[in-house]
Order: structure tokens, then sequence, then C-alpha cells
């Protein structure tokens, strides 16, 4: 979980929440980009054109998109506009985020925002088409309605609930499955290739924002899969991957047995990962085939 | 006679119990992992980096070496962590890894980079046990991901305790 001054981010929402007062920011799905870029690299100086080509890819950007999100980014951070601590602009040379402002704390179960205030901030960038037609519509939040119960009336029903659930749960008590508990923290989960025998493949996700990417992976990853699993084959060997995909970053792990049994690890992060899956199948194979190579020969 | 006979057996009994020991400690530390590299390619520029990597794990502290081997070759970088991890689920533990102390060489740049934001900030990590004695680490800040042999159980990595107010 990442706090930049008191907000926290959270990615699946594109939304800043306020540590101390519950306000909660939805940002354009462009400003959080921005944003995660910055924060992934603290101190540093980003230029300009690094910015633009990281966030809005090969699209077409007017000359104050990037000013107009930075300026977004600033209010919605409560930089003070004179200042400019948080993200600061370095003349003629891009702009940098202070990492003084960032925590990183654990992840903690998703608590509600206090406020139902949604305020949205793109439409200080009315200028940049395309960050509007890119921004998520906002739900107009809704005040919780308060029930309530009239307990004069209710009381029969309540009671008769009562009983019938007290004996409906000592029925079923002693066949009830075990609780599964909400699952906390990444989870792994492995992909199964029927035609794939010498590789095994998990991968990292976060809960609840796994409903399709089982489905999307195995897609992708058959033909890089099955490249694999012949290299590997013609080694007499095995390999586990475990992958945790990021929006401009791949991490994998790969774990390589040989023919006698001997493990060797290479971990693998590869930068702007989703320009060519092409390219990518031939990274991935050129290490796994340089580490089968240097592995110590067999006895 | 009875003398051989009893060495005999006694020599049966110190062999079975070794293959024990030797098995159960097999089973402990999973499928030792002999030699790790860290790759860093970046697909836009074709720059790539490879760096050797050493982790010990247990259940109070983490040493971690690490040196660039291409493109070009540099000494040993040397962190130590003290780890603070709660369980998060049955099968893994989350939490920091505070660094106590680094001996970073000092002509590598990035590797004292690295040493100055973990002097700013915790690791925040999470393990997940994939067998006995074999967890994937993931690094939250950088998401990256390391299998690690360890000889602790995540109960016994899971020992922190919070923060008493000074």
């Amino acid at each position: 979980m990442i706090i930049i001054n008191n907000w926290k981010m959270d990615a699946s929402r594109c939304t800043l929440a306020h540590q101390g007062t519950g306000e909660t920011l939805r940002l354009g799905e462009f400003h959080f980009l921005l944003l995660e870029i910055l924060i992934t690299h603290p101190d540093t100086v980003l230029s300009r054109e690094f910015l633009i080509a990281e966030v809005w890819k090969n699209r077409v950007v007017g000359s104050n998109s990037l000013p107009t999100a930075i300026h977004a980014l600033r209010l919605a951070l409560g930089d003070d506009s004179k200042q400019k601590e948080i993200i600061q602009t370095i003349p003629k040379k891009g702009y940098f985020l202070n990492s003084e402002f960032i925590t990183y704390a654990e992840n903690e179960s998703v608590s509600q925002p206090v406020s139902n205030d949604v305020e949205r901030l793109t439409n200080d960038n009315k200028e940049s088409e395309i960050a509007e037609a890119d921004t998520i519509p906002v739900v107009p939040a809704r005040a919780l309605r308060n029930k309530r119960f009239s307990l004069r009336g209710s009381l029969g029903i309540l009671l008769a609930i009562v009983v019938i659930t007290a004996t409906l749960g000592t029925l079923l008590w002693s066949t009830s499955p075990p609780q599964v508990n909400h699952p906390e923290g990444t989870q792994l989960k492995y992909v199964n290739f029927p035609d794939v025998t010498h590789l095994k493949i998990g991968y990292m996700y976060e809960p609840d924002t796994d409903a399709t990417s089982s489905s999307a992976i195995e897609k992708n990853w058959h033909s890089i899969a099955l490249n694999l699993d012949a290299l590997l084959a013609e080694n007499n060997a095995s390999m586990k991957i475990y992958a945790y995909p990021s929006m401009n970053k791949l991490s994998l792990d790969l774990i390589i047995t040989n023919r006698c049994h001997r493990n060797w690890q290479v971990m693998l992060t590869i930068r702007n990962w989703q320009q060519d899956g092409d390219k990518l199948n031939n990274i991935i194979s050129k290490h796994t085939r340089r580490t089968l190579h240097e592995m110590p020969a067999c006895e | 006679m009875k003398c051989q006979h009893v060495n005999k057996v006694r020599a049966l009994l110190m062999t079975l119990f070794f293959s024990v020991l030797i098995f159960s400690g097999q089973s402990i530390a999973g499928n030792k992992i002999e030699h790790t590299e860290q790759v860093q390619y970046d697909m836009k520029s074709g720059e790539e980096s490879i760096y050797t990597v050493e982790v010990s794990e247990s259940h109070d502290r983490i040493l971690a070496l690490i040196a660039e081997v291409s493109p070009t070759l540099k000494p040993y970088s040397e962190f130590h962590f003290t780890p603070c991890l709660k369980k998060s689920s049955p099968d893994s533990v989350a939490g920091t890894y505070h660094l106590d102390s680094e001996n970073v060489e000092q002509s590598d740049a990035h590797m004292k980079q690295i040493a100055s934001f973990m002097k700013l900030q915790n690791l925040s990590v999470q393990l997940t046990e994939l067998a006995p004695g074999e967890d994937l680490l993931l690094m939250k800040q950088n998401n990256m991901l390391i299998t690690v042999n360890t000889t602790d159980t995540l109960d016994m990595l899971a020992t922190c305790k919070p923060h008493s107010p000074s």
C-alpha cells in the first residue's frame, strides 16, 4: 500500500483516499498512471518526453496535457501551489517526485472511505481530449440510507427467524464445510496447460481482481509455454515460473531444474513488457537457454 | 559373535538414524537453489544488466549479497535485515524487512542508491509457501519475486510483535 502525503493510493479504483479525513478523490486513468510512474522513480528527474511516452504511449497529446496533469496531481495531493514540494519542476529537464512524502505500508483490509464525496480532477484537463476519453465515468455518490425497523411490528417475525435459524444451524452444524476465510494479501494461482509437461506456471494477483486474469494468461502465455516446454524437453529439464505483472514491468521468477536435479534461479524483470509479445517470448527463452547451458554439467 | 551381532544392529540403527536425519533435512530445506541471478531488461531501450544474488532467510535475520556481473563485474554489496512478519493467510506471511546494516561497494552507484532508499523505507514483503522450506518472496516496492530456501516454517517466521510505544 502506497501513501503519499497522507493520501492512500488504490490502483484498482484509481482513487486516492485521505488517511485522516476519509475523503476520496477519483483520478482519471492517465493521471493515476502518471502518479504511479512518478512514484516508481522517486527522486529521479523524469523528462517530459519520457512521461508523455510512458503515460500516453503512442497517442497524440496536446502540449499542455502533461503540465495540466501535473497541476491536477498537485491539487489532489495538497501540494502547495507556491512551494510545489511533492512534485517538483526542474526547468528544462522535467519533473520529479520527492520520496520524503511517500510511505509504504502493509496492505490492510480495504476500509470504506468515511466520506462519500467523490471529486473528479480530470476536469482540469479539458484541453486534452485523450484524457477525457479515457477517464472513468464518475459514479454518483449515494448517501447511505438508514433503515429504521419498528421492533414492535417486527418482533414476531424476528423471533420466528431466530428460531428457524437456530434449528437449521443445529441441524447443519455437523455437515457444514470448514469456513473459508477471505484471502488477504497477494495470492498465488497456477495456470494449467494440458499440453505442457515440463513447465509449471504460477502468477500472483490481488484478491478480487482475478475474475478474468486466469483465462487471459492462459490465452497469452500458451505459445510462450509451448516454446519453453520444447526447449526444456530437449534438455531433459523442467522449470517453474512465478509471474507478477504490473502496468509497465513484468517480474518473473524462473526456477530451472536440469536433468541431474540441480536448481538455478533467474529473477527476470522486464520493463515495457507489453510492447512486443514475440520479443517477450524470445527474452524468456534466451535466458532459460543461457541458464541451462551455464549450469554445471551432470556427472 | 554376540558383540558382532550387536555392532551390526547398532550400525544398522545408526544408518537408519542418519538416513532419517538427511531425508528430513532435505525435506525442510526444500529443493535447494544453488545459484540465483537477477536480470533486468528494458524492452524499449534494449538495456540489460545481470546481478548475482544470494539470500539467506531465518526467523530473525536476512542476509542478502548482490553483485553486478554484466555489463560490468563489481564486488558484492551486503545487506542485513531484520524481519517483522505476521501470518496473512494459512500459506503466507507478510510484513517488513528493516535494514540493519549494509556494506556497499562505493564504486557501485546503483547499489548506493538502493541502500539509501532502504534506509528511508522498510521493504514491504510477503512470503508465500511453495513447499516445506521453499518460499516465494514478493517485494512490494519493486514487485520483484524470488524463491528463497529457509529452514524455518511460516509459523516460525511470523514472530513480529506490535511495537510498544516508547
